[in-house]
């Protein structure tokens, strides 16, 4: 019987520990989101990449976006766009690319994530352990469930480590050239290049070889920097923000951390053989607090901690086997909460057809001249979908009297001062309102007679509504 | 030898369930509005199955965050006559018991450890928060004393076995239990400043109760922290609490105060046992907490008058003791009658002069059911919130389930205003706003604002008396 039991076991964790079973799972997860709410963009970053992308294939790189912000210089980040344009030069279509390319990248980085560790010689276990808790992570997730600024840089910067790994030197060259592109995105994606080049040249190979890439990398950023003015991408944000389960958007699963921390228990066993480990580790924790978005780096990092973890609990010594399966398994489940919580989540971000109606209803109606004034949630929609001017959206970087625009907002959602609001619409062109029921439902007000909803209602010489469906509002300003 | 102390016990537990029952039964109605909260969530469970998950009377609709055993439990017992009022006295008094036991693990002596149990039975704080209430907290408190006792006698399978079960339904019970993973962080934390060793066994089941814990409190509370962050911990309380040391002490109880704290110094410093250092760490937890406003003050004081009557166990040992080596000592029962008497004087009478019917007339919220239309908004001040969902079944204004609730910081505001302000204009514009219907104004409020009547209400015609107490917006 017992026989039967340690076979049983032996045949479960073969299966468990089968890449092709890791990457097939992978591929589950990733696709799942899309084929439950069907294979079409999803996010306010799809959106904005899909119109960035559309006019620069349509007229070039602009100088000028008239519709973000009522009118903005054009001062994006163009390494996600620029990557688009050229691969929409196969003929695949942009919107096929938004779609389908992060769940192909998302797939791929699995792979190179997963032969990258296995270069590093890490047990089945380990390794294994490592890509399902990375496929569960809320930061994977949201970089390869939808398009977003993360998906293309994330993936590269897998590939050429992957290529560095590689023992041919054809490789190496390939590598060159994928550091090459990776400068064209923000700094904290060549920020994680570098480092972990770093690393690998110090553990694996010779520092002096580190010297060429470094020295690629530096040379484009400085000449990426010198045109599109973007500095080290000191972004604040708040502490929680970098949790998932404490409301961060792509934040870190808790119980990962937990994990990680047993793995760090357990590489301090061997206090300072690991000197370079904590160093990395450290030096990555001060990077986050400059740039959040350094996070989907840091998750990398912190998976094969957590894997190391989770083996180190197994194989400590417990006094009860039922508590130590039992906390195993709690941990195990706190993973997967924080997986399946972000896909929950995320598929509410869709937007719905009810949205979609009154975005047309915009883009038929109206001006392209007027300002369409909203919450910030649907800033990119009204640009993308009614292709009409935004009063604001979530690209602050170097947006037009953003501290201005953030104060009127505040001042026209609670405000019942008709002179002043109307005062404020003037300066800034707002000709329509959009007004959705998750605003009248907490994400602006609470009750159905706040500050702008009060005016509205009882100054029909000024604003008429002219579209209502299903608790979707079109106002006109007259 | 051992029976005669088991009666003793049985007899402070059952003078301490009289007491209670005695008070409870004093008036027809429960004290605290919340009990009524918590009657309308098992109303709810009987007849849906289901907890409220959204209240469309509160805040004139919002959702809730309901952990639901608490409910379910009195669900079951609620077909037993008056169990609201028996029940919440079995739970406090149930204390006696536990706390005697605890103390018993701390000092191994039979007479102290009865003198701990009788302290525990009768805390004046319990008349402000626990008598004739229907609260969770009269389940919570003894669910995280007996954990108590199962941790410290852990080594014994059968208590592991009850500890892991508590650490599963405490979660399931309340959020109290971020109280007892507080517990447990300050325990390891002191344990190793005293460079005690845990054995295996605690430090696992320690690492496992933390884990289990905060997954369950996760899973229930995703929705306020993916709302409010890590605020989460304040609750969206708008409440402010003020400290007032005089009453701090009265309210905790002199005895238990001053003992608490000598045993505190002596099992710290001097004894260094294990389970005065877990006491320890509950008080240091309730501290925390209440430093930086995460648990209302009279919560903490209830948690802290536990911890400090615990503590009081070592501090009457030793006082014994000491007795013993004096000269004194043929005085021993003189004194043990005179430290029943303090305990009459300082505990017993504080806690039945500290209670006070909350509610003794409710007849005005009948007449406002009957007068009223069924989507009517009524506007009581905050402590009287959750009587207008129960008794009216009408829309309230606020309550004090500030978590999710919409803007409570706001609309606390804005009760003030209408009860306390001076403005017709403002008044009626708040009114407006939340198409309140009825303002309701009793003594207490009048009391409570420091006013003899709402001072703008000759300003206009809009705001008029119906009824005594009620006054309606009829434009």
């Amino acid at each position: 019987m017992e026989n039967a039991s340690e076979k049983l076991k032996g045949i479960y964790t073969r299966l468990f520990a089968n890449k092709y079973y890791i990457f097939l799972f992978g591929f589950i997860i990733i696709t799942l989101p899309s084929l439950i709410r069907g294979f079409y963009l999803h996010g306010q970053e799809s959106y904005f990449y899909y119109r960035i992308s559309d006019f620069i294939i349509n007229n070039g790189i602009p100088n000028y976006d008239f519709l973000s912000f009522g009118g903005r210089a054009f001062l994006y980040n163009l390494g996600s766009s620029l990557f688009l344009v050229l691969t929409n030069l196969l003929g695949i279509g942009l919107n096929n690319l938004l779609v389908f390319l992060p769940l192909v990248f998302g797939f791929l980085s699995l792979i190179l994530f997963y032969n990258i560790l296995k270069f590093f010689k890490f047990s089945n276990n380990i390794l294994s352990f490592a890509c399902y808790i990375l496929i569960l992570s809320p930061a994977f997730l949201y970089t390869f469930t939808q398009f977003t600024s993360f998906t293309v840089p994330l993936f590269l910067n897998l590939l050429g480590f992957f290529l560095i790994t590689r023992k041919k030197i054809i490789f190496h060259y390939l590598a060159f050239v994928v550091y090459l592109i990776l400068p064209m995105f923000r700094f904290v994606h060549i920020l994680f290049g570098l480092l972990i080049l770093l690393f690998y040249f110090y553990k694996i190979e010779k520092l002096k070889k580190f010297l060429p890439y470094s020295a690629i990398i530096l040379l484009t950023i400085y000449l990426n920097n010198l045109f599109v003015g973007f500095g080290l991408d000191i972004i604040p944000h708040s502490f929680y923000e970098l949790f998932f389960d404490f409301g961060g958007t792509y934040g870190l699963s808790i119980f990962l951390l937990f994990l990680a921390f047993f793995g760090l228990t357990k590489l301090w066993a061997e206090k300072y053989k690991h000197l370079f480990y904590y160093l990395f580790f450290v030096l990555s924790i001060l990077i986050i607090a400059l740039n959040i978005k350094y996070l989907i780096y840091f998750n990398l990092i912190l998976c094969i901690l957590a894997a190391l973890g989770l083996r180190h609990i197994y194989q400590l010594k417990w006094s009860s086997k039922l508590i130590r399966n039992l906390t195993v398994m709690l941990l195990i489940i706190g993973v997967l909460f924080s997986g399946l919580s972000f896909l929950i989540e995320n598929s509410k971000k869709d937007v719905d057809d009810n949205l979609y109606d009154a975005l047309m209803f915009l883009k038929s109606r109206t001006s392209p001249r007027g300002v369409i004034f909203s919450h910030e949630k649907y800033g990119i929609y009204i640009n993308t979908i009614s292709q009409r001017k935004n009063f604001i959206d979530f690209n602050y970087a170097y947006a037009p009297r953003l501290d201005l625009r953030l104060f009127y907002l505040d001042k026209i959602y609670y405000s019942r001062d008709l002179t002043k609001v109307l005062d404020i619409f003037k300066e800034f062109r707002v000709s329509h309102i959009l007004i959705t029921p998750e605003m009248k439902d907490g994400l602006v007000w609470n009750t159905n007679n706040n500050g702008l909803l009060f005016l509205l209602k009882n100054n029909p010489d000024n604003f008429n509504l002219i579209y209502n469906n299903n608790g979707y509002e079109i106002w006109g300003i007259s | 030898m051992k029976n005669k102390y088991l009666k003793i016990l049985f007899i402070i537990f059952f003078l301490s369930l009289f007491f209670n029952l005695y008070l409870s039964f004093s008036s027809p109605y429960l004290n605290n509005d919340k009990s009524y909260f918590n009657l309308r969530v098992i109303d709810n469970i009987k007849s849906t199955g289901l907890p409220i998950f959204y209240d469309n009377l509160s805040y004139g609709g919002r959702y809730l965050l309901i952990q639901p055993l608490f409910y379910y439990i009195f669900t079951i017992l609620s077909f037993i006559p008056l169990c609201f009022k028996i029940f919440p006295a079995l739970l406090i008094s149930s204390l006696v018991i536990i706390n005697y036991f605890i103390a018993k693990e701390i000092t191994n002596d039979e007479r102290s450890s009865l003198f701990t149990a009788l302290l525990s039975g009768f805390i004046p704080i319990y008349s402000k928060v626990l008598i004739n209430q229907f609260s969770v907290y009269n389940l919570v408190l003894p669910l995280i004393a007996f954990m108590i006792l199962c941790f410290i006698k852990l080594e014994n399978k059968k208590y592991l076995k009850w500890f892991i079960l508590g650490s599963f339904l405490l979660p399931l019970v309340h959020s109290s239990s971020f109280l007892f993973l507080f517990i447990l962080l300050f325990y390891i934390l002191l344990m190793n400043a005293e460079d005690l060793k845990l054995t295996r066994l605690k430090k696992e089941t320690l690492i496992f109760s933390f884990f289990l814990i905060f997954l369950i409190n996760i899973l229930f509370f995703k929705k306020a922290f993916l709302q409010y962050g890590f605020s989460v911990a304040y609750g969206n309380n708008p409440l402010n609490y003020t400290f007032d040391v005089f009453q701090i002490i009265y309210l905790l109880g002199i005895i238990p105060l001053i003992l608490g704290i000598f045993g505190l110094y002596q099992g710290f410093f001097k004894l260094k046992k294990e389970p005065i250092i877990l006491i320890s760490s509950m008080i240091l937890g309730v501290l925390f907490l209440l430093l930086f406003n995460i648990i209302t003050f009279e919560i903490g004081l209830l948690f802290l008058s536990f911890g400090l009557v615990i503590s009081s166990s070592p501090a009457i040992k030793n006082l014994f003791i000491y007795l013993d080596k004096t000269k004194a000592s043929h005085l021993k029962k003189s004194i043990t009658v005179l430290f029943v008497l303090l305990f009459v004087v300082l505990s017993l009478i504080p806690t039945y002069t500290g209670y006070e019917k909350e509610f003794v007339e409710l007849s005005d919220f009948e007449w406002i059911k009957e007068n009223s239309n069924r989507n009517d908004v009524i506007l009581t001040y905050l402590d009287h919130g959750h009587l207008v969902t129960y008794f009216n079944e009408r829309q309230n204004f606020i309550d004090d389930n500030f978590l999710l609730a919409p803007d409570p910081h706001e609309r606390l505001n804005d009760v003030n205003l209408i009860y306390s302000g001076w403005s017709y204009n403002k008044a009626l514009e708040i009114l407006h706003e939340y198409s309140v219907d009825y303002i309701y104004i009793n003594e207490d409020v009048k009391k409570f604002y420091n006013i003899d009547d709402l001072e703008y209400i000759q300003d206009g015609e809009c705001i008029r008396e119906v009824k005594r107490n009620i006054y309606k917006v009829v434009c």
